[in-house]
């Protein structure tokens, strides 16, 4: 499985449209001029707008290499010529997760070094009112890769059922934004306020709070921009959270894409 | 070499169609250059992993909208969509409560239109949830309740807030001066001192200047009303009379264009917008 996951990540590598977003990186050089437009905090701002662009650049990440990758190679019929080979379909799958991992790490890495060159620089032109900790907007870049690593697991599930693009890109991009909603739309009908809502939407939407992932939970951005405390229990339960339910989607990833047939 | 010419005339033409083009934006109210901006339950589904960056982006584009008004010498309520401004900083404020420039801004611009105080201290305690060692939004909470609001419990509520929060002796002397709500005219000035010295930005601080002028005018005329008072016995009716007394060497001026006159308790008001009593 390595051999093939390294084959995959250097497939990603070689692809253009990893150089496309890389390029889109070099938003980070516009963020000290924008950040200059805030009244009071600059410096703020530089990291809010750091997170942003990872945010960005993270999801069309997770969701090119992770749903479109798969379904490409089932297209064009690479995955028969491979699957001929001592190749199991679980080890197939697997080995493209983790040649996702590995694109995703390296680039939050590589996105990790520019917020710290961008948000220093915005910094030393305007101190932020608070002194900045870099172990929290780290922390907070960690957690972001974890978010879109369990949004490529869900890329990778969707394509092993789908058998058009449409699922593959589009699933994973609603799922993205249900994802990152779920808590807000629990929280508000766990209001009393929401009394007008009828029961039985009460009882659906916290059947889908369970069942779609929480990635607001993934979000530690503000801990990071304002210098809040992070709660270690907090970070631990995010992590055994995003642990057990990449391992099931995983799962039922290789359980579909074991019962599918291939041309 | 025709296909070039061609290409030159298009951006000659694009060139020349950029400075009515700009103009016209330029004009556009604060709904069709912000955009329509959803209720905050909305804005934060809508705004997924970016809300911060949204309230952010929101709060420099309202900035920016008044700006503009600022340097093109329209900022008075006719032309500026106050309650515009104020509802999409309270949108801004549900995204990311914690962006300390949503608090700033109203409070500079906003709280000092009439009828805006209270929407803006709502949105100070909304954000005094959130920012609870700071400072400063009890002590913006507590001038507004004052100042624009004259309910003095209130400021020294929030004046105590400020003054737990610093262990300032100054908020404790404020407090006090406020319970016995003396020398109205003087905190304020106090206030915008204060307020304009930590200010950078050259918009706030334009705003500052002339708000301080403004109060410097009412200061002068509320002392020799005073002075007035008690050398004739009586309140003077109008301003000339003071002239007239010799008392002031002219009738001031309004920053904000407007004149002032004497209400009927012998108090300064004004016909600009600013100065308007309640």
């Amino acid at each position: 499985m390595r051999t093939l996951s390294a084959v995959f990540f250097l497939g990603i590598i070689r692809d253009r449209v990893l150089y496309g977003i890389l390029v889109l990186a070099g938003l980070f050089i516009l963020i000290p001029t924008t950040s200059s437009l805030s009244i009071r905090q600059a410096g703020e701002l530089s990291i809010t707008l750091s997170f942003s662009i990872i945010s960005f650049l993270l999801m069309f990440l997770a969701v090119v290499f992770s749903s479109f990758s798969v379904w490409r190679d089932i297209e064009r019929r690479y995955t028969s010529g491979l699957l001929a080979l001592p190749v199991s379909r679980v080890n197939y799958i697997l080995a493209k997760f983790v040649a996702n991992i590995a694109i995703i790490a390296l680039c939050s890495l590589l996105f990790a070094g520019l917020t710290y060159l961008t948000v220093s620089y915005t910094c030393s032109l305007y101190p932020p009112a608070t002194p900045l900790v870099w172990s929290n907007i780290f922390l907070a870049i960690f957690y972001n890769m974890l978010k879109y690593t369990l949004l490529a697991a869900f890329g990778i599930l969707f394509s092993t059922v789908s058998t058009s693009f449409f699922l593959p890109i589009f699933g994973t991009v609603a799922l993205f934004f249900c994802g990152s909603m779920s808590q807000d739309v629990y929280n508000y009908l766990s209001r009393s306020a929401a009394t007008d809502v009828p029961l039985f939407i009460q009882k659906l939407a916290a059947v889908f709070y369970y069942i779609i992932p929480n990635f607001s939970a993934f979000d530690f951005k503000l801990a990071a921009i304002y210098s809040l405390p992070i709660n270690s229990n907090d970070l631990w339960l995010t992590a055994g959270y995003f642990v057990l339910y990449t391992a099931i989607v995983l799962f039922l990833a290789c359980f579909f894409f074991n019962r599918r047939e291939l041309r | 070499m025709k296909k070039f010419l061609l290409l030159l005339v298009l951006i000659g033409l694009l060139t020349a169609l950029q400075f009515p083009f700009s103009r016209y934006m330029a004009k556009k109210s604060l709904k069709a250059r912000v955009g329509f901006v959803a209720d905050s339950a909305i804005m934060r589904f809508a705004s997924a992993d970016h809300k911060e960056t949204i309230a952010a982006l929101l709060t420099i584009k309202s900035f920016l909208y008044y700006g503009q008004l600022v340097e093109e010498k329209r900022q008075g309520s006719k032309n500026v969509d106050f309650s515009g401004l104020s509802r999409l900083l309270h949108t801004a404020s549900r995204l990311d409560p914690y962006n300390f420039d949503i608090y700033y801004f109203p409070q500079a611009i906003i709280a000092w239109e009439p009828g805006f105080a209270e929407s803006v201290v709502d949105l100070l305690d909304y954000g005094m949830k959130y920012r609870t060692t700071d400072y400063m939004l009890p002590f913006y909470a507590g001038f507004d309740s004052a100042n624009f609001l004259r309910d003095f419990e209130a400021a020294a509520g929030y004046y105590k807030k400020a003054g737990d929060l610093t262990g300032d002796p100054f908020f404790a002397k404020l407090t006090a001066q406020y319970l016995f709500e003396a020398n109205q005219t003087g905190m304020a000035i106090a206030y915008l001192q204060a307020m304009l010295k930590g200010a950078t930005n050259p918009v706030v601080r334009k705003t500052y200047e002339q708000r301080l002028a403004a109060l410097e005018a009412v200061a002068t005329i509320e002392r020799t009303v005073q002075r007035y008072k008690e050398r004739e016995g009586k309140l003077p009716v109008t301003i000339e009379q003071l002239v007239q007394s010799g008392d002031l060497a002219a009738v001031p001026v309004d920053p904000f264009g407007g004149i002032f006159s004497l209400d009927a308790d012998g108090r300064p008001v004004s016909t600009s917008y600013l100065l308007k009593r309640k």
